[in-house]
């Protein structure tokens, strides 16, 4: 899978480094100063990249939690996100990261008791408020969790601060880490599922959603508080017999007492970004459709993005409380994905 | 080969580009210049003899880029003898980190191949190097070469080779033209090996940044303005991904005017819902 390993000279020695390398026996190691020598250089072609990324091993000095913007997703007042990785394992054609980078490599920061001490002063600092924090928006949270052990490590942080609540959003089914211990209240799994013949031909080499859905229902069986993400909601022929067919099948076999949330936003670019990301794929029918531009965003029709939302609040509320259905404003999500 | 498969080789001496003109039947095109150029009869693969040193590396390379017009999605290999500390005299390695050593600058080449050849570090600098060490290879061309190439196309697309010819057993000076150019012959499988799978990826290039027959054919027979004209690509490219390529011109036929073929593109497309399939 991966045969060539970039490693900063600074983490060369950290445990964390030497465990992920003894996983890679016949990868080459190449040494670097800093991880940005070789990740999103200009010169770089994402989409050949993706036939092969490489792994970097870098450490992370600063930024290691920001500030979400107001909407972004389910959430408290204050909100943050982090990554422990820049880059994704999947490669789905509506995502952010396509038009984010020039490098499709992965770079994983292995020093995560930085993130872990950054989330302790965070949580200190606003005491006697409720927050939420976001795993996975530059990458998966757990698509490459048996290497990275991210959220096995990270979990117990949260187990302390039962105020605090934190989400990963994945669509990996790699659930082992909340296999092994017992379910957090404040804690939610969030799976992104679209319908399946759209997951088919844009979702490449994530997991099916039927094993999405899966995966949802024995965590939620386990007494794991699970997040049905619709978002972006994609728009064709029959969307609406699309997306009742998979709320049915996401309502039905995932039990409603489990369900922390469920949340959807629509498909939207950063006029830049979008012009990146059909660059690299011309012939993406998801880009063939009206999108038209709108004030610096590239998004479906308002009467199309509004339809959508309609139909699927109207359905989440047959399903479950009104309470724990969250759209995803649309500026918080542009803001987010141009960071 | 297939269409858009576009190859530019550059070589320091003449003696390594002997057994690739050979394979490519290549043959010198007939124009004075800076640097002798030589192209096989499909003008797919180009080469040119650099001479020692960066600034002629890099210089050639531009040159082979102006003269041989080489689209953006060209795959660009430099191959040549090298000398490493501890390497086996006629090993092949794939170069996957060159520094250059009067700059300090590193480079990357990406390794998107999947190959079994050896890979290695080099080391480029500006007088031959008999201090051999570290496990490196050293030449005088490779990060120029790397550093233009990576300009002209991408990282992706830009393969260094070199062969181990001298070291502290081997003497560089001792190396004739014969022996050079065995080295590269009793290499030439393996590196035909690398570029035909370079190759692949340069026509996966060319798929997508070529622009449709129709596109050029709307160009040719109505005029377009230079905003007009990008309109015109982004429209064909989405008509395109509707898998509606064969009725484009047959679609605009009867537009009068440029303006026209847009606003009835733009209608078609505007109004096209994706059909994802069924469940």
């Amino acid at each position: 899978m991966i045969d060539t390993i970039y490693i900063e000279k600074d983490v060369r020695d950290h445990p964390r480094t030497r465990s992920i390398l003894g996983r890679f026996n016949k990868a080459r190691h190449i040494p670097i100063e800093r991880y940005g020598e070789v990740f999103n250089k200009r010169s770089q072609n994402f989409r050949l990249q993706k036939l092969k990324p490489a792994l970097i091993l870098a450490r992370k000095h600063a930024g290691h939690i920001l500030r979400a913007p107001e909407g972004f997703g389910i959430g408290s007042r204050k909100n943050f996100y982090f990554a422990h990785m820049f880059n994704c394992l999947y490669d789905c054609r509506y995502c952010f990261l396509q038009g984010m980078y020039t490098s499709a490599n992965y770079v994983l920061f292995v020093n995560f008791e930085s993130f872990v001490k950054q989330i302790d002063n965070l949580i200190w600092r606003y005491p006697n408020e409720s927050l939420t924090f976001f795993s996975g928006y530059d990458c998966d949270s757990l698509a490459l969790e048996s290497i990275t052990g991210f959220a096995a490590h990270i979990l117990p942080v949260f187990k302390k601060f039962s105020s605090v609540l934190i989400e990963f959003r994945t669509k990996s089914i790699q659930i082992q880490p909340f296999e092994r211990i017992s379910p957090i209240d404040n804690c939610v799994i969030a799976f992104s599922l679209m319908p399946e013949v759209m997951s088919n031909a844009l979702d490449h080499k994530a997991p099916p959603i039927k094993k999405r859905i899966q995966a949802m229902k024995i965590l939620a069986e386990k007494g794991w508080k699970v997040g049905p993400r619709f978002d972006p909601l994609i728009h064709g022929k029959n969307w609406k017999t699309h997306y009742q067919e998979l709320f049915d099948q996401v309502f039905t076999t995932v039990p409603n007492y489990a369900i922390h949330s469920v949340s959807y936003g629509p498909l939207r670019f950063p006029l830049a970004m979008f012009r990146d990301i059909f660059k690299l794929y011309p012939e993406e029918q998801l880009f063939s459709g009206p999108l038209p531009q709108r004030d610096g965003i590239v998004a479906y029709k308002s009467e199309i993005e509004e339809e959508m939302a309609d139909f699927c609040h109207n359905n989440f509320t047959k399903f479950v409380s009104d309470t724990v259905v969250f759209q995803c404003t649309p500026e918080a999500q542009a803001i987010g994905r141009a960071k | 080969m297939g269409k858009g498969t576009a190859i530019r080789w550059v070589v320091a001496l003449e003696p390594e580009s002997i057994a690739i003109r050979k394979k490519y039947q290549m043959t010198r095109i007939a124009i004075s210049g800076p640097y002798p150029i030589f192209k096989d009869v499909a003008d797919c693969h180009w080469l040119t003899i650099s001479g020692v040193g960066r600034v002629h590396a890099a210089a050639a390379t531009m040159y082979l880029h102006q003269v041989s017009s080489a689209p953006p999605w060209a795959g660009w290999v430099n191959v040549g003898i090298a000398g490493h500390g501890a390497g086996t005299y006629g090993t092949l390695y794939l170069v996957d980190k060159i520094m250059d050593k009067s700059t300090g600058r590193s480079g990357y080449p990406g390794p998107v191949l999947s190959s079994n050849s050896v890979r290695g570090s080099l080391m480029t600098v500006d007088k031959p190097e008999t201090n051999y060490g570290n496990d490196l290879l050293f030449d005088m061309e490779g990060s120029a070469i790397f550093e233009i190439a990576c300009r002209l196309s991408c990282q992706q697309l830009v393969l260094v080779l070199k062969i181990v010819s001298d070291g502290p057993n081997i003497d560089v000076k001792k190396l004739t033209s014969k022996m050079i150019s065995d080295l590269v012959s009793n290499s030439i499988s393996e590196i035909f090996k690398l570029v035909g799978k370079l190759e692949i990826l340069t026509k996966k290039e060319y798929d997508r940044l070529e622009l449709p027959v129709a596109y050029y054919a709307i160009k040719k027979n109505w005029h377009f303005s230079q905003s007009q004209e990008y309109r015109l690509m982004h429209l064909v490219r989405r008509w395109q991904a509707t898998a509606q390529n064969k009725e484009l011109m047959h679609y605009v036929d009867e537009c009068k005017d440029a303006k026209s073929i847009i606003q009835k593109l733009s209608i078609k497309l505007d109004n096209h819902e994706v059909d994802w399939g069924k469940s």
